[in-house]
């Protein structure tokens, strides 16, 4: 059977003055029904790209995006609405996703006004049920947003994603804005709506410790181009890709007595209107060779010996082996 | 560390009055820094440590009434005029902020800005000013220093900028160093760049920090102690690592277990019930009581002071875990 969100060669590119920056380069993956794969990467990456084209809010260049094996994009209007129920989307900050000028009843009630027609005591007993689903009482409903903390209003956004049912939800960094106490709250119950709801995830952050609490596979992105994939533990444990290394090692570690152990990349993402020949990475990486400022890697499958498990790299030198004493 | 401290913050507290009540944002904080020492101060937003760090330069919004003390280098700060404090801003005491971005002028380049305050605090000419400047650019690894100083702010990047904002505080020789969040903004890659080259600086120039910030994992990388902040007040202080080993204060215990850690996995996260307390509106008795798991009555009753506990760590709770010696710390820092 084939995975419930399938991506093939995804292309956005933006005009500027300065001409065209391709914030996503032929990204192609799957999202199997129920699981959850995280998009990680820095700022500018085109994680945020990805999100916005899959739900359309963008148009792509290039490539195509099928669910259940539907292809988006060339359906008839109404066949397009029902494909689009299936999945939703949470965005990073609460404070400017919720409109200030709607109670939570309209909020939470809008898709199911919309889309299923639903009116009056059925559709506000429907909105109470979706908020006890995320831990929100029935007093709230008619409330504005003004009215919750952070973490209430990504509370109530989730209400919302999942008010018409949806098998796939895109999670925008929905926690980035959020305190670590709230942070862990609404990672909770995230975790707690998968199960009970049989959803898949696309999670979007630039936290490779949230993605290790919440994913089941990773893709490290870079420029526009996925450079690594495969399961989070073994990616983050054992990562091939000098990239994904460089990431881990600039994580400041819960632990005194590695102090000083912090290996800084050196310099800056290149300006993505002036991406280098070759690897885009190349300029950063300590391990470029003469061949990597030549042409770019193409994003190879290979099965590892060890453990049997497939990872995608874009390298000609990946690396090998688990980082020393583990990433504790 | 030297006798005096470099920052010694006394019994202090800042309000603000509302019609609907008066806004306690920061409440009875006392802690002092020493020559050459990291300083952290955590706490989740709005638990007042942005409103802590203003007041160690006089710069608490009207209509804030701030009571108490902060002595910077041993001179008072609390009710001096902004003329009296001009030579303490950006001179004796540097501040630098979470986004350098919006703490630059778009319209001058950074060299302008730059040799601007070194002119001022510094007392330097024009060609001397620019020389202090390109020193201070190469003190920051800065690529560049004499291409940089012609830049705008948007011609930079975020990690960049930073770098120009360490520049600009460190080129007047400043001894206290408060940054507020200065790598929240900042791409995690970046961010070690930072904490690297503020660790160095440290290092070489002795210099003290006041480091503003909600991650736990920078506190642990570059900070030799540290201060946690709950509704407007201090509830628990001491070294970096025995509060990393074992935090005594149940607020902080939580902070700790909620940090998603690299190598946990999927092991549970055990998330804060509630919501941080509106500061106009405390709860009676301790503030944390209503979303702790050790409250008792006297929580609900009394509003815990600071005690000292061992290896010079101190705590404000009733049922503190640890070692709690009984000593009541007064209104001034102890040997702490």
């Amino acid at each position: 059977m084939s995975a419930l969100l399938q991506v093939r060669d995804l292309r956005k590119s933006y005009a500027t003055r300065h001409g065209p920056v391709r914030a996503v380069d032929g990204i192609s993956f799957d999202v199997e029904a129920g699981r959850t794969v995280a998009l990680v990467g820095e700022s500018g990456c085109g994680k945020s790209t990805i999100a916005l084209t899959l739900v359309r809010l963008l148009e792509a260049d290039g490539g195509e995006v099928r669910f259940e094996d539907i292809r988006l994009g060339q359906l008839s209007r109404r066949d397009d609405i029902e494909v689009r129920r299936k999945f939703g989307i949470v965005f990073q900050n609460p404070y400017s996703s919720l409109d200030p000028k709607m109670r939570v009843l309209e909020i939470v009630g809008e898709p199911l006004r919309t889309v299923l027609g639903m009116r009056g005591r059925a559709l506000r007993e429907r909105v109470i049920m979706h908020l006890e689903q995320v831990g929100l009482g029935p007093e709230h409903v008619d409330r504005y947003p003004h009215e919750f903390s952070g973490g209430q209003r990504q509370r109530i956004a989730i209400a919302r994603a999942v008010a018409l049912e949806p098998r796939l939800l895109i999670l925008d960094e929905p926690t980035a804005a959020l305190d670590v106490s709230i942070q862990a709250q609404v990672l909770n119950l995230l975790i707690e709506l998968q199960r009970t709801l049989n959803l898949a995830y696309l999670f979007i952050s630039h936290n490779l410790a949230t993605v290790e609490y919440v994913a089941d596979e990773v893709m490290v992105m870079y420029l526009g181009r996925i450079v690594e994939a495969g399961p989070v533990e073994a990616v983050f444990a054992a990562p091939r890709h000098p990239y994904t290394r460089a990431l881990i090692d600039s994580i400041p570690l819960l632990d005194p007595s590695r102090r000083g152990t912090l290996q800084p990349l050196g310099g800056d993402v290149p300006s993505p209107l002036d991406v280098p020949e070759g690897c885009a990475f190349a300029p950063r990486c300590r391990y470029r060779s003469e061949r990597c400022t030549r042409a770019a890697p193409a994003l190879e499958e290979t099965v590892l010996e060890e453990t049997g498990e497939r990872r995608r790299i874009a390298c000609f030198h990946p690396l090998d082996g688990p980082i020393d004493g583990g990433v504790a | 560390m030297s006798a005096e401290p470099i920052l010694a913050i006394g019994d202090l507290a800042v309000e603000f009055p509302l019609l609907s009540g008066t806004v306690e944002a920061v409440r009875g904080c006392s802690l002092s820094i020493g020559k050459g020492e990291v300083m952290a101060l955590v706490g989740e937003s709005g638990c007042g440590k942005s409103m802590l760090a203003l007041a160690c330069l006089g710069l608490v919004p009207k209509p804030g009434i701030v009571r108490g003390s902060v002595k910077v280098a041993g001179r008072e700060v609390v009710g001096r005029t902004d003329r009296e404090l001009a030579d303490l801003r950006g001179g004796r005491a540097a501040m630098i902020f979470q986004n350098p971005a919006s703490a630059l002028n778009p319209f001058f380049t950074v060299g302008a800005q730059l040799q601007e305050v070194v002119a001022r605090h510094r007392g330097l000419s024009r060609a001397a000013a620019r020389q202090a400047v390109i020193a201070a650019f190469e003190d920051v690894r800065l690529p560049d220093p004499k291409i940089a100083l012609g830049k705008y702010p948007h011609q930079m990047s975020g990690g960049q900028l930073q770098r120009v904002m360490i520049a600009m505080a460190v080129a007047c020789r400043p001894v206290l160093l408060i940054a507020d969040e200065p790598t929240t903004a900042l791409d995690v890659t970046i961010q070690a760049q930072i904490i690297v080259l503020l660790r160095d600086l440290v290092e070489r120039t002795d210099l003290s920090v006041l480091f503003i910030t909600h991650d736990l994992g920078v506190v642990a990388e570059f900070c030799d102690r540290v201060a946690v902040m709950y509704a407007g007040a201090i509830v628990e202080r001491g070294p970096v690592a025995d509060f990393l080993e074992e935090p005594l204060h149940p607020y902080a215990r939580m902070l700790l277990a909620a940090v998603p850690r690299l190598g946990a996995g999927r092991a549970r996260l055990e998330a804060i019930s509630g919501q941080v307390p509106n500061l106009a509106h405390l709860p009676r008795g301790c503030p944390f009581h209503p979303r702790c798991a050790k409250t008792s009555d006297v929580c609900r009753r009394d509003d815990p002071v600071m005690r000292r506990a061992a290896r010079g760590r101190h705590v404000a709770c009733h049922h503190a875990l640890g070692a709690i010696d009984g000593g009541v710390t007064g209104s001034s820092e102890d040997a702490a």
